[in-house]
């Protein structure tokens, strides 16, 4: 089974229990927090790089991915500033279903903790 | 051989020495949407260059004139376009005084390198620009440079086309010859958006690749002027509020080029151009299917040792042997690459055969459309999904009849750096605005993917491409799907009725 950047992201998304409550996206926050994950297990983010010389880390690979998330409507933003995001209803068991699957249990601790500080730090935002 | 040796091979055997014509006087070029500018001596003699003049026969957009009838420009107006919007830029700030700590003298010697970084800023593009990036990525040593140099594909060719003995030697006769300072590795640096001081002077860099570059700026309005799609740009305004600062980043503090508050509407002017830009002519369907079949010409060429030019494209640097000329030259014979050609040349395009988007996809398949969606990551993936279509539309159809379009999204990175500055502190765009999220949305709505096919194979393209993509990731396409595509009429055709000429319309 191919492994796709996009699924890391998703079960960080889901992690981070956006389908239970919508949290208010910051860019910035986001980056940043990968980013410092991906320094420290860049085998896990082998596709990703990132520029370093904006106000905050910039990935376009990440950029890419958000937006296919929101193309494809498993995440959804919502009005009226569609700064506010949610994973649609049952994503999370699709991918605890078809995406965790192909990562081992050592990853998954990684971006469940990766989620988990996600969810703590768009909480306070 | 790693890419830097191999271009530095390429250079050194096709312009061993680059001819340096001696430039009496300085040149005044008139450009449409531009206008009128000085250019000097030694940059004539670096335009006079093959390696720049052959900018004239790359199209800016690639095949678009075939829906935008007068979107003829090419790279090389771009680049003379992109010089007057930096030096634009350059005099803008020292106009706003935050150059005042410079001397005179380094002031003028870095406007020199900005301007020649801008001349020489798009040297390593390809046949019909972008289009041609998509295959210029397959090969390997590309794909290992792009996370390493964090660049685009032209932008790493023409990196390593600086960094070549010929070109190190040929400026260095340029400084002799007109008593210039050029820095060469500097120019080549800000090609990428870096510099060797980045503390110091990040904001030269930004110039000319940075959130608010010049090439953003020429583009826009070139794109939108030669294209018929008009969109507002205030730029005077935008240059008004230009500034530098030390700002805070991953690398530490560096001199970045900031907004000051009263350029918030021209920059949320940029980001909405640039999002309607896409919608408008970069995604329009039309505009897709002519790139898919640039890229079905380029890997017929290589995987079937076709020569263009007198030449079998076997690595990346070989694509910077050729023109859009040279690829349209090919247009005459029996070969299925040929034949692909004479379309492109004759406008019989690919056509719609499903669309794909969350309207054409039923409410629940999200997963399954996300996944379709993550393929276009890979154009490695995108091809096998190209040949299991030809395999189940059967005969002789190949993977060169239909083509699986995921396009791209523009990138919004800008709007989240903090780099408006307000009193002594920073903040980005959204600070004032959600707009990212704003045109996030509009731009997810707008965003289609297609199967596009020949229309020899377009009904059957439909059926077996809805089954294959249904059956391969658990979804379920309604109507509009096909409805869109067009291909049945839905409507009997209406008699049309000129009781008028149409030119004496007001």
């Amino acid at each position: 089974m191919i492994r796709f950047p996009d699924d890391i992201i998703s079960i960080i998304f889901r992690e981070m229990g956006l389908e239970d409550e919508a949290l208010r996206f910051n860019q910035e926050l986001f980056y940043s927090t990968i980013y410092r994950y991906f320094k420290l297990h860049p085998s896990l983010f082998a596709d990703f790089y990132f520029i370093e010389s904006g106000t905050y880390p910039y990935s376009d690979l990440l950029e890419r991915i958000i937006t296919r998330h929101k193309i494809s409507r498993l995440l959804k933003t919502e009005n009226p500033d569609f700064e506010f995001i949610r994973l649609k209803k049952g994503t999370s068991e699709l991918i605890d279903r078809e995406l965790k699957p192909n990562f081992d249990e050592g990853e998954l601790e990684i971006l469940k903790s990766i989620g988990k500080e996600l969810q703590g730090k768009l909480s306070s935002v | 051989m790693p890419l830097e040796n191999d271009v530095n091979k390429f250079i050194d055997e096709n312009y061993g020495e680059i001819p340096l014509y001696l430039i009496r006087e300085p040149k005044i070029i008139h450009l449409a949407s531009m206008g009128t500018h000085k250019f000097f001596k030694h940059e004539i003699a670096v335009i006079d260059t093959p390696l720049i003049q052959r900018l004239k026969y790359i199209s800016q957009l690639g095949a678009v004139y075939n829906v935008f009838p007068t979107a003829r420009h090419t790279r090389f107006e771009h680049t003379l376009g992109v010089v007057i919007a930096a030096t634009r830029i350059w005099e803008s700030l020292l106009e706003n005084n935050h150059l005042d700590y410079l001397p005179e003298s380094e002031r003028k010697r870095i406007l020199l390198n900005v301007r020649m970084a801008a001349i020489l800023h798009d040297i390593g593009h390809c046949p019909f620009s972008h289009a041609s990036e998509v295959v210029l990525e397959e090969f390997t040593p590309i794909k290992s440079e792009k996370s390493r140099l964090k660049a685009k594909p032209h932008e790493i060719l023409g990196y390593y086309i600086l960094k070549s003995k010929a070109m190190v030697d040929f400026f260095e006769e340029i400084s002799n010859e007109y008593k210039i300072n050029l820095d060469l590795e500097e120019i080549s640096n800000y090609i990428l958006g870096k510099t060797r001081v980045p503390a110091e002077n990040q904001f030269i860099a930004d110039i000319i690749n940075g959130p608010f570059d010049a090439d953003k700026f020429d583009y826009i309005l070139r794109d939108s002027n030669f294209s018929g799609v008009p969109l507002s740009l205030g730029l005077d305004r935008f240059l008004v509020s230009l500034g530098t600062d030390t700002v805070k980043t991953p690398q530490g503090e560096l001199r970045k080029l900031i907004l000051l508050e009263k350029g918030i509407m021209p920059f949320e002017q940029i980001v909405l151009a640039k999002a309607q830009l896409y919608s408008a002519i970069y995604h329009h369907q039309k505009v897709r299917a002519l790139d898919q079949m640039i890229i079905s010409i380029l890997r017929l060429s290589i995987s079937d040792g076709i020569e263009v030019n007198g030449l079998k494209i076997k690595s990346a640097v070989d694509f910077l042997k050729i023109d859009d000329f040279d690829i349209l030259k090919l247009s005459t014979g029996e070969t299925k690459l040929n034949q692909i050609c004479k379309n492109l040349k004759e406008r019989q395009t690919l056509k719609r055969s499903l669309v794909i988007s969350s309207r054409t996809i039923a409410k629940d398949d999200n997963l399954g459309f996300q996944k379709i969606l993550k393929r276009g990551e890979y154009t490695s993936l995108i091809r096998e999904s190209n040949k299991v279509l030809a395999e189940r539309i059967g005969g002789d159809c190949t993977e060169f009849d239909v083509a699986l379009d995921l396009p791209d999204t523009p990138k919004l990175g800008e709007t989240h750096e903090r780099l408006i500055k307000i009193g002594t502190d920073f903040f980005p765009l959204k600070e004032f605005f959600p707009q990212e999220e704003w045109i996030e949305t509009y731009i997810a709505n707008k965003w289609r993917g297609h199967i596009f096919a020949t229309e020899k194979y377009r009904t059957q393209a439909n059926t077996k491409g809805m089954e294959y993509l249904e059956e391969e990731f658990g979804i379920k396409f309604n109507d509009n799907a096909t409805l869109w595509s067009k291909i049945l009429p839905s409507v009997k055709p209406q008699k049309e009725i000129f009781d008028f000429p149409l030119s004496d319309r007001r």
